[in-house]
Order: C-alpha cells, then structure tokens, then sequence
C-alpha cells in the first residue's frame, strides 16, 4: 500500500530565505521522529535567481522513506509556501485540485530581462483564478510591522502553515527551530522569542 | 551492539562526515557547484574537533588529484572534491593512479550535474571510469553517501586503488538525518596528533615507462577484476520471479522504486539497483535476468549501465534488454517519465486530476550580476569601448558569464583567453576582447597568457580580479590575502602592457580599453574591485554614509542606467514614464551609475546627521580590526 507522503514546496527569490525555513521545517520534522527528505535547488547566480526547495513529509510512513523519490509527481503537490508570485506560478505543473497555496503578495521584476515578455500580467490574479484553496497576503509588510525588516517574511508563511493545521507541529517548537537557524541580531532574535 | 550518534546533514556535508569519520589526512579539492559545500564543512568540522588534517584549496583540479595522490602515497588517507567537468582537467593523473596504485586510502568525490542546474553543460563522466580503471560508487541517498564513502576507503586500501563516488546535484543538496556509530564518531575526537607517514621509494610502481607500464597496468586490471568478482554492491527489491526487471543507479533508483509502489505492480517486477556503478559485477546481473523475459535499464545521461550490461550478457542470455529505447539521453530522467513508462508497460491508467494549470510560460530567470558587482560596471565599460564596432567579447566560467549575454560565449574553464587568442590570431577586422576572473586566471589562464607571449599574438585579456571565487561560495582565490604581486607576475612571463582599472570607473575604464586596442603584443587589464559580497571597509563605509537618488530635474530619461548597465537597484517610479530612482535598500553605493550619467542627474546625500554617521564608522572600522 502506497502512503503518499505531504509534498511541499517553498519557492522564492535568492536572499528571501527559502533555504531557512526549509532547515527550519526539516529540523521541526526531525525532532517529532517525521521523517522528510529535503532537496533545495539554488542555480548558479547569487541574487535574484529562482531558488526552491522540495519537502516530502512522511507524516504516515517512515519506514522506507530513504528509498522513494527525491522528486515529487508532476500534479501531486499538497501546499506551496511562495515568498514571490512569479516563482509561486513557476511550479503550476505541480498543482492539482487540492493543492494549498501559501503566498506573499509581492511580485519581483524579472531583472535582466527588462523587456519584460510577461507585461501587463498579474501573477497574483493568475493564481487566484486558479480557484485553488489560496491565502495571499501582504506578509512583507506584516513582517516589516512586527519586526521592522521584510526579511521575516519566510518565518510568518511558516508560522501560517501550523496556523492552518497542515502539518501538526507546535508553534513553540517552530520559533525555537526557526531562530536557531538566522544570523539575526540580539533585538532581532528577542522579537521573535517573543512573537505572539 | 554500537550505539550512534544521530546528525542532519545534507550531502555535501555527508561527504566531510563520511571522509573525517574515516581518519583522512589530507584533503584537496577545487570549488564547483553542486559539490562545493564540502570544503566549508570540513573546514569546520575540522575546527569543532579540533583534527589535524591537511588541506589544500587547490588552484585547479590537475594539482588538486596530483597533490593527494602524493599524500595518499606517502600512506596518507586522501579525499579528493571536484565537480563533473572538473575530472576534465585532473584526467591527466587519473589515467595513471591506477597503475602506480596507493597506499593510503583515496576517494575521489565528484559533483554530477545531470539536468545542467548549475553548470554549463550535463557531461556524462561515467565513462572515465573504465578509463581510469577505478571502481565508481554511485549511492541513491545521503545516508549512502556516507556509508560508502567509509567503504571506498577500505576498498581503496585493499586493492591500492582510488576509487570514485558520482553525487548528482539533486542528491547533494537533499538533506537527511543519518547515523554515525560510535566507532566512527570516535575518529573524530582521536585525530588530534599528526600521524608520521613515510614515502618508500619504488621505482616498479612509481615510474612507469615501456614494460613496467605495460605490467602495471595489467597489474591494475586484475585487481579491479578481483575487486568486481569480490563485492556486492546492490540491493534488490519486489518479486524475484516476475519476468520483467529493472535495473538503475543513482537518483533514478528512488523514482523507479516509488512508480512501482504508486501503481501497485509489486509482484510484476523485480528491482536491481547497482550501488556500484563500474566495474560491473558480472554474476550479479546474470542472476537477476535469469529467468525474466524483459529487463529495463533506467538510468540519467548516456546509457552507461545499459552499456556495461550489455556487454556482460552479450551472447548469455534471451532477455530482452532496454533502456535509452525509451528514457532519454539528455536532461535529468524525471520522476513522471518513470511512473509514465511502467504505467504504460503495464496497460495501468494514469491518475486522471480534475484540474489544468494556466498556460502561461513563467520566463526563466537568468542569472544576473548582484548589486555593486564589479562585472556590471565592467561589461558596460567593454560595451561602451566597442559600440559601434563589430567587436567581439570572449567570456568565461564564473559569476561573469551570469547574464548569458554580456560575452559572446560561454563554455569552460579559461575559454575566454583560450578561444579569444585562436581569435585574435586569424581575425583582422574585428577586435577581440578576451575577459575570466582571477579564479581562471590562476586555474589554467596564465599558462594561456604565457602561451600568447610565446607566439607573439596580438590579444587583450581583461582579468576580472574580485578577490574571491564568487560563484561556489566565496572560497579565497590567490588575490583574497592580496599576497600576489600580479603586476610583477604579468611583467615577469612577458606581457607587453598592463592597466590597472577600477570597475566602478567605466569612463575611464572604457577610455582605457580603446588606447589599448590601438596597441600591439599581449595586452592585459588588470580590474581590481572586490566582490559585492565581501566588500572591503571602504565599500561599507559608503554604504553607511551615502544615500543615492536620481534628480528628476536633472534626469533625461536616457536610460542608460536601466537598460544598458541594468542595474537591479535602480527602478522606474511609474511604469507609464521613464522616471527613474535608486532603491537604497538594494544600492550598494558603487557609484557606477553617477560615473556613466551624462546629466550628471545622480546625487547623494548623507545618510544621517553627521554625530550618527561617526559613530556609525566608529563601529564599522572596530568591527573590521576584530
């Protein structure tokens, strides 16, 4: 019998922190005996490239997870975590009726292109017409509010998936995950131990 | 029973755990994407357990496997770390390793990039294996990576050969918990004291020439054949009497073993995955195929496998056997061309889904250079000296072939001097400028160099020297410690003329440019502005006291800072007008944009009041002397 694991993926841009809530979700996963196989994919360019990584949570089956795939099924997606709305579109091939969209409402120009082949579309209303089971919301500005920089934007989209109830792992836990894995100063650090 | 210690890893990382928990002594690599997290790890494994262990951030991969095969022959364990089209270069040694054969262990990991995610080609560099004549391992998890990394090490030592461990990218970054028993965690803590080893002068098996190489290398193919009949390397899944096999290797293992899972034909197949690529293990794979009726070899890149196996059964059995019939030889094998396969092998439905994306097609994006990059400014200096010209600019590997069309190629290491001087030789109407970093400068690019003095050929190279190896994470290059004395380097191998620049000086840098291609012999400009991303303290006291704008007043919408240099941190402030500004967020305060403004329409103003700002350098300069 085939246990098909939780497949997750988080897209971004470089410097947006795909890579730390990745580590984050992945510990969270260790520490509550779930095994996960992560794979992060960065390119070659330091910025601004597509950055993604690839969770598949074995939330009922651990035994053989090392054996399956690395890959998940084209139209087997469960949820995307999209800290941009182009590279939240990027992995369309991926949905299916049931996937959970998770997204910031913030859309990067693609930067060298600059004549711009896409002009004039909406990422965000492309996703909505999806009619899929979507939350956009503006959580670079919630992140700015709370902690006066936009780069804590990975950490609130990941605090909305146990909001959610997706994956059933404690709010404490997360925090305490999640600031084990920023370079972040003290007064950065402090807020976040103590965000409610 | 052992107990373990349990750590997360990801693969690059099970590479330093794997080679460390096995008490290695030296460690050699050359940085290249996906395999260039490895050195970091060992670097600071090394300083949490305080080990003794030799390490060699080589110029290149020729002097990297030289360099531990020295160390390994001196009874030394060695691990040697290089990207696929690494073993290119340091094939030269390989091809004799094998006859001289090693004392101390040696395992040489390799990054494949099957897919070209971060490489400029996907070479199937399987086929060096049976060129070398070193067993190659190829594991199909993290976990594995480091279990066989332990082994090749005791296989290196009994047979006294390297041997090869192939990591696709995917695998290298994929991340897994793994267990380290307590014998092996102990190496760690134990490998404090620098053993005494002793180099014992063979002149059978280090000098090799006529018939000692001829008996050496015979010599070489008995052990590997000894090592092939003695090891079993594989694991084997589902329904040992089902007519129908498949056999894989590497990443496509996970694939195939879950389609099989997914669409419930359990009892219809049987499963062979060779943990051990080359040689192969001829019993092994003549037991699966009795008795089946089909086998299909799944596996990335050129049919390796399916070559070997071949070969193995030719003449021995009936079984039919497949492989790059169906999957192809190109690109990565993707998980919906394995579950599509065996869906139809098997006459099952595919899962029908109630929903279809959108059609529109999310352009790619290519990569580009980071705010405050040097490589910016100076291919929009290159540009400028050779606009309406028919010029051609010659690129090369690094963070400077970003753009895939700021040069006019873009191929290997050092191809920017090499092509360029071919060029330069033959052409007569047209002006070639050749440009590489200082990490390819070093690699190979300064023989290049000395080879243009020899033969006396008219070319100018642009060395872009940022002080870092940029792109594989910002490892030193030989200009980091500015312990290089490039000027006295480029006057002593006998280039005719040298220029310092400053990238972020594009007028002059252009100006610069165009004098020289007025001018005969080997020419070379030197640009020497640091990285973005390790700027020295200057760059971060501007960015501290500086803030940038565009002056509306001043600005005549020419565009030349957003369409021809491209600067990310510059941006249009209504999308129906050419306004322009400066996100000072992103500026890095490089000052390119000021130097090629015409209008003179960028300004600065401070960033503070004048007490903050002190203070605020105050702090930066103490934090830069700690």
């Amino acid at each position: 019998m085939h246990n098909n694991p939780f497949n997750l993926i988080i897209s971004g841009l470089g410097g947006q922190g795909v890579f730390t809530l990745t580590k984050a979700l992945w510990k969270l996963c260790e520490m509550n005996n779930i095994k996960c196989q992560s794979s992060t994919f960065k390119g070659g360019a330091q910025k601004h490239g597509s950055i993604y990584s690839v969770l598949r949570i074995f939330i009922k089956d651990n035994k053989h997870y090392d054996l399956y795939s690395t890959q998940i099924l084209e139209q087997e997606l469960d949820l995307i975590i999209g800290l941009e709305a182009w590279e939240t579109l990027r992995y369309k091939e991926y949905f299916n009726e049931k996937t959970k969209i998770l997204m910031n409402h913030h859309i990067s120009p693609f930067q060298i292109e600059r004549i711009d082949s896409i002009k004039g579309k909406d990422p965000v209303q492309l996703i909505t017409d999806l009619n899929l089971d979507t939350l956009i919301r503006d959580f670079s500005a919630k992140s700015k509010q709370s902690f006066g920089t936009t780069k804590m934007v990975n950490f609130l989209l990941g605090l909305e998936v146990f909001k959610i109830g997706i994956i059933p792992f404690n709010t404490a836990d997360y925090i305490k995950v999640f600031e084990d894995q920023i370079h972040a100063g003290r007064k950065l650090k402090s807020k976040l131990m103590n965000y409610k | 029973m052992d107990s373990y210690q349990n750590i997360m890893v990801n693969g690059n990382e099970a590479v330093a755990w794997g080679a460390l928990c096995s008490n290695i002594d030296y460690f050699a690599h050359y940085p290249g994407s996906p395999i260039n997290m490895v050195e970091p790890a060992i670097k600071k494994l090394v300083s949490k357990f305080n080990m003794n262990i030799a390490i060699n951030d080589s110029l290149n991969e020729h002097i990297a496997a030289l360099c531990a095969a020295g160390a390994s022959y001196c009874g030394a364990r060695s691990l040697v770390v290089m990207k696929h089209v690494g073993v290119n270069i340091a094939a030269d040694p390989f091809n004799y390793l094998g006859y001289t054969g090693v004392k101390g262990g040696m395992v040489i990991v390799v990054g494949t990039d099957p897919g070209a995610n971060s490489s400029t080609g996907e070479e199937d560099t399987h086929w060096y294996a049976p060129q070398f004549n070193f067993p190659l391992f190829e594991p199909t998890s993290v976990r594995e990576i480091f279990d066989y990394v332990v082994q090749s090490y005791e296989l290196s030592e009994k047979y006294s050969i390297p041997v090869l461990i192939f990591i696709p990218g995917r695998l290298c970054y994929n991340s897994d918990s793994i267990q380290i028993p307590d014998h092996l965690y102990g190496n760690l803590s134990g490998h404090s004291s620098n053993p005494i080893y002793y180099f014992k002068k063979d002149n059978k098996k280090y000098i090799n020439v006529g018939k000692r190489a001829i008996q050496n290398h015979r010599g070489l193919l008995e052990r590997l054949e000894k090592l092939s009949q003695n090891s079993n390397y594989s694991k084997k899944y589902f329904n040992s009497k089902a007519k129908s096999g498949l056999i894989t290797r590497g990443l496509t293992f996970g694939n195939v073993y879950e389609s099989v899972i997914r669409l419930g034909i359990q009892q219809k197949v049987h499963l062979l995955n060779l943990d051990l690529v080359f040689p192969v293990n001829a019993d092994i794979v003549r037991d699966f195929v009795k008795g089946k009726n089909e086998v299909t070899i799944i596996e990335d890149q050129d049919g390796f496998l399916e070559f070997h196996i071949k070969a193995v059964l030719f003449n021995k059995t009936k079984c039919l056997i497949r492989g790059k019939e169906f999957f192809p030889k190109y690109g990565e094998i993707v998980f919906k061309q394995v579950s599509d396969y065996l869906s139809n092998l098997f006459n099952i439905k595919p899962k029908k889904y109630n929903f279809s994306p959108c059609e529109n097609i999310i352009p790619e994006r290519l990569g580009t250079f980071c705010e405050g990059c040097p490589h910016r400014a100076s291919f929009y200096a290159i540009e400028r000296a050779l606009q309406g010209t028919e010029g051609v600019i010659g690129g090369d590997i690094g963070c400077s072939s970003l753009p895939p069309f700021r040069a006019d190629w873009l191929m290997c290491m050092n191809a920017g001097i090499g092509i360029s001087q071919g060029m330069s030789h033959i052409l007569s109407r047209q002006t070639v400028i050749s440009t590489g970093g200082e990490s390819t400068f070093f690699h190979g690019g300064i023989i290049s160099l000395q080879n243009a003095v020899l033969n006396r050929i008219n070319m100018i190279h642009i060395v872009f020297d940022n002080r870092v190896i940029g792109m594989t994470g910002r490892q030193a290059s030989p200009t980091t410690r500015k312990n290089v004395n490039y000027k006295k380097l480029l006057k002593s191998i006998g280039v005719d003329r040298l220029s310092v620049v400053s990238a972020f000086k594009p007028s002059k840098f252009a100006k610069v440019l165009k004098k020289e291609i007025q001018q005969k012999g080997v020419r070379v400009i030197w640009v020497n502005t640091p990285c973005a991303q390790t700027p020295d303290l200057a760059a971060k006291l501007k960015r501290h006291i500086l803030l940038p704008f565009i002056d509306s007043t001043q600005c005549r919408e020419c565009t030349l800072c957003y369409d021809k240099l491209c600067c990310p941190a510059i941006y249009r402030t209504n999308e129906k007008n050419d306004q322009f500004n400066i996100d000072t967020a992103r500026c890095m305060r490089c000052g390119t944009c000021r130097d090629i403004c015409p209008n003179n329409a960028v300004k600065t103003n401070f960033a503070a009041p004048l007490p903050k700002l002190v203070s605020g350098c105050v702090k930066l300069i103490f934090n830069s002397l700690k």
